[in-house]
């Protein structure tokens, strides 16, 4: 064994049984689009509304027909992407600690040790209903009841999410109305009640009052959160900025941002924090697909604003990338309080590269290209 | 609290209210039988039923294999506990209901603590005790799939595997090689630098090994713990650690320390000092610091089943010995506990290094307590078990 990453191309060699044979038989090339298309080809890939010849080389490639819809076919040809068979079959390979990332609350509490800024964390409400206040602070036990009478006190807005969950699932945004909490998803609000019992371990965190700059971006609702990568290469001194965007929430997507929930993200420029153009998953969002100069629904300007305190918001990035050496490949989300600090509101272990790549391709970069091809992902 | 919340027969929840007041916490979700195992509990009756489901859990090829009365077995099954366990704990002779079994620990334990992966990955528990000033063993290196971390808790610089190997022989000495996601001391190693090449050591087998061709991925590299005098004495053949349970019951302001034992390691058990792979284990009093005889596994180990009063290698005093630094131990380990809110359940493995200063091998999220009950049941401390009650273990 190396103590290098085993470099993707000589893998084939070591293939044993079927693989190893069809392996021989075709050439390396033809032998990665048959694994990609054997992998990536479902019924709903099948039924996509695209060019079957499109989808073809597309497929032979690694990349999903929405991916061929959104880069374009010459992009996802150019070699210059990174391709959804890469991420999804390779990306989970790059992180030893996947859990660090699962639990928020781990990532949580270690960063707060090193002193980086998160939201607060209110409640942990436990498997069974055990209810911790405080728990990266002063942890003390707490009755259902008494953690409901803090939340109507505190005059705040709070997220309910499952410790263990990813993508947005199980969100929900809690507030006020009348002296009685109210569960906000999307546009529909309903009474909040504690659930007794919860399966999975809860958290309850304050909702970050944002920076006047970013809650202007998409009209004063909803968090507006930059998904910034890190990565750090094999050999390498310290980490580095990959991509950096910024998204911007719509109606549709409160209390998230999610780009693929119907958001809008923009490109940051790495130097200066300039944005250019948002731009919208067109099979997600249901807005057309073109740069969007202004956002849709507020007006805000996007193409040409300059993130304020930029600069402090990347070096936090790198902060805390180069506080977990053993993550080197870390999807940030970061949003900005009303001081201007960078606030880090989650890590991501395995990012979306849609809406990173949607600007352009990850691997045009060769540094980038280094860091993918240390850890196997691209060949 | 639903009627068919699974309690173990006999056992004195049975029945119970479990309502413990505002601010505690409901027992987690109850086993509901499905519609078959319905029918099968109406028919046999909730206790044989349970006994039946309880049995059919532990009753384990190995199991049955064992040399003792199939009414034994059933004895012991219908109660919650293994075999093995039913010997080592002697429970014809004493009160299982004293007893954490073998079914609450195993299917019921795993619930207590919610972040199940601070434990299971050495490094973020190290990383958190860190933080907050705990001694711990010098983590050299974190070896990954791709590269090496040398120095994960400090400068954490990336190197190549050839620069590990050529770093530890350089600088001589002792280390651990074990994994970064391991327990119960698989695959742990020793390695020594021997005429200027590593050699790693497992019980009485030394071998060359190569840090490039031989380590696994995901592993650590810690510096060997250089033990005080009094635990070297013990045993010479590992570092020998105590096992000490720390318990924070919901609603409780504070934890507290159930139950702690000392491990010694053997010729068989080096580099580590586990009880199952042969090892001898003594109880400490929790007040005094004084340890009691120390027995050893009779299905583990070649040795007789008996009550060590010395160490049965080395012949060190064993009974009636104090700890030294005791009370500093057990502070430690508290603070430690407290430190940890959302973990309420944790079994430390505590050494004491050359200047006398507790040190945290690891944590454990759902200790074994076979080592921990040998002398008497930690049910039988109602302390602890409330403990198990208000979490809904028992």
């Amino acid at each position: 064994m190396s103590s290098e990453a085993v470099p993707a191309s000589s893998r084939a060699a070591e293939r044993r049984g079927l693989r190893g044979l069809l392996a021989q038989l075709v050439s390396p090339a033809q032998f990665a689009a048959l694994r990609s298309m054997s992998r990536l080809v479902t019924r709903a890939e099948l039924q996509a509304p695209l060019a079957l010849d499109l989808k073809l080389r597309g497929w032979r490639r690694g990349f999903r027909a929405s991916s061929v819809a959104l880069y374009g076919i010459e992009q996802v040809e150019s070699g210059l992407y990174v391709s959804d068979y890469e991420r999804i079959f390779r990306g989970p390979g790059i992180n030893p600690i996947p859990a660090l990332f699962r639990h928020k609350l781990l990532l949580r509490h270690l960063l707060a040790e090193r002193g980086f800024a998160q939201p607060e964390t209110v409640a942990m409400i436990s498997r069974g209903g055990g209810i911790l206040a405080d728990p990266l602070g002063e942890p003390h036990a707490l009755s259902a009841e008494a953690l409901v009478r803090t939340l109507l006190a505190g005059e705040g807005r709070y997220i309910w999410k499952r410790e263990d969950g990813s993508r947005g699932s199980g969100i929900a945004l809690l507030e006020v109305v009348d002296g009685a909490l109210h569960s906000r998803r999307g546009s529909t609000t309903r009474p909040f009640r504690l659930p007794a019992v919860v399966r999975l371990t809860h958290l309850i965190e304050r909702v970050v009052d944002q920076h006047p700059f970013w809650a202007a971006l998409s009209g004063g609702t909803g968090a507006n959160t930059m998904r910034i990568l890190t990565m750090w290469t094999p050999g390498e001194p310290a980490p580095f900025i990959a991509r950096a965007v910024q998204r911007i929430g719509t109606a549709a997507t409160l209390p998230t941002d999610n780009w693929s929930g119907g958001g809008l993200c923009a490109l940051v420029d790495l130097e200066t924090g300039r944005l250019g153009p948002g731009r919208v998953n067109p099979f997600k969002s249901g807005k057309p697909d073109r740069p969007y100069r202004e956002h849709p629904e507020s007006g805000a300007q996007i193409e040409g604003a300059v993130l304020p305190g930029w600069p402090a918001i990347a070096e936090a990035a790198v902060a805390a990338a180069r506080a977990l050496p053993y993550a080197p490949y870390i999807g940030w989300d970061i949003a900005v309080d009303r001081t201007g600090r960078a606030v880090i509101i989650e890590g991501n272990k395995n990012t979306d590269v849609d809406l990173l790549q949607v600007h352009g391709g990850l691997l045009a970069d060769p540094a980038v290209r280094r860091f993918y091809e240390a850890y196997g992902v691209v060949d | 609290m639903s009627s068919e919340t699974a309690v173990l027969p006999g056992s004195p929840a049975d029945g119970r209210d479990a309502a413990v007041g505002a601010g505690a916490v409901p027992p987690p979700p109850a086993h509901r039988p499905g519609r078959l195992a319905g029918v099968a509990r109406r028919v046999l009756g909730s206790s044989r039923y349970d006994a039946l489901r309880v049995g059919g859990k532990l009753a384990s090829r190995r199991e049955l294999a064992l040399p003792y009365p199939l009414g034994f077995k059933l004895r012991a099954w219908a109660r919650g506990f293994t075999v093995e366990h039913a010997v080592i704990y002697d429970l014809d002779r004493r009160d299982a209901r004293e007893y954490l079994n073998d079914y609450a620990r195993k299917f019921r334990c795993p619930a207590l603590n919610p972040l199940p992966a601070l434990f299971d990955h050495k490094l973020l528990l190290r990383r958190l005790l860190a933080d907050r000033g705990f001694v711990q063993p010098e983590t050299v290196a974190h070896l990954t799939r791709s590269t090496v971390v040398l120095d994960p808790l400090g400068e954490a610089r990336q190197v190549d595997r050839q620069a590990l190997q050529a770093r530890l022989v350089a600088e001589g000495g002792a280390y651990i090689l074990k994994p970064e996601n391991g327990t119960y001391g698989q695959g742990i190693l020793r390695l020594e630098v021997r005429d200027g090449a590593l050699v790693a050591r497992r019980g009485t087998s030394v071998r060359p090994f190569g840090i490039v061709r031989d380590a696994p991925a995901d592993s650590l590299v810690e510096r060997l713990v250089e033990q005080h005098p009094f635990w070297e004495r013990l045993s010479p053949h590992s570092v020998n650690t105590m096992r000490i349970l720390t318990l924070w019951t919901p609603g409780d302001a504070e934890p507290f320390v159930a139950r702690a034992i000392q491990r010694m390691g053997t010729v068989e058990t080096a580099p580590t000092d586990n009880w199952d792979g042969g090892g001898v284990a003594c109880p400490i009093d929790l007040a005094t610091g004084r340890l009691g005889p120390g027995r050893v596994n009779p299905f583990r180990s070649a040795r007789e089943d008996r009550h060590y009063t010395h160490h049965p290698d080395t012949g060190a005093p064993l009974d009636g010995v104090e700890l030294p630094f005791w009370s500093e131990i057990l502070a430690t380990t508290l603070r430690a506990a407290r430190s940890l809110p959302m973990a309420s359940y944790i079994g430390w493995d505590v050494a004491v290094d050359a200047a006398g200063r507790p040190l945290f091998i690891e944590g454990n999220r759902n200790t074994g307590v076979r080592s921990l009950q040998l002398w008497s049941g930690l049910l039988a401390d109602p302390r602890v078990r409330r403990f198990y009650e208000v979490s809904g273990v028992v």
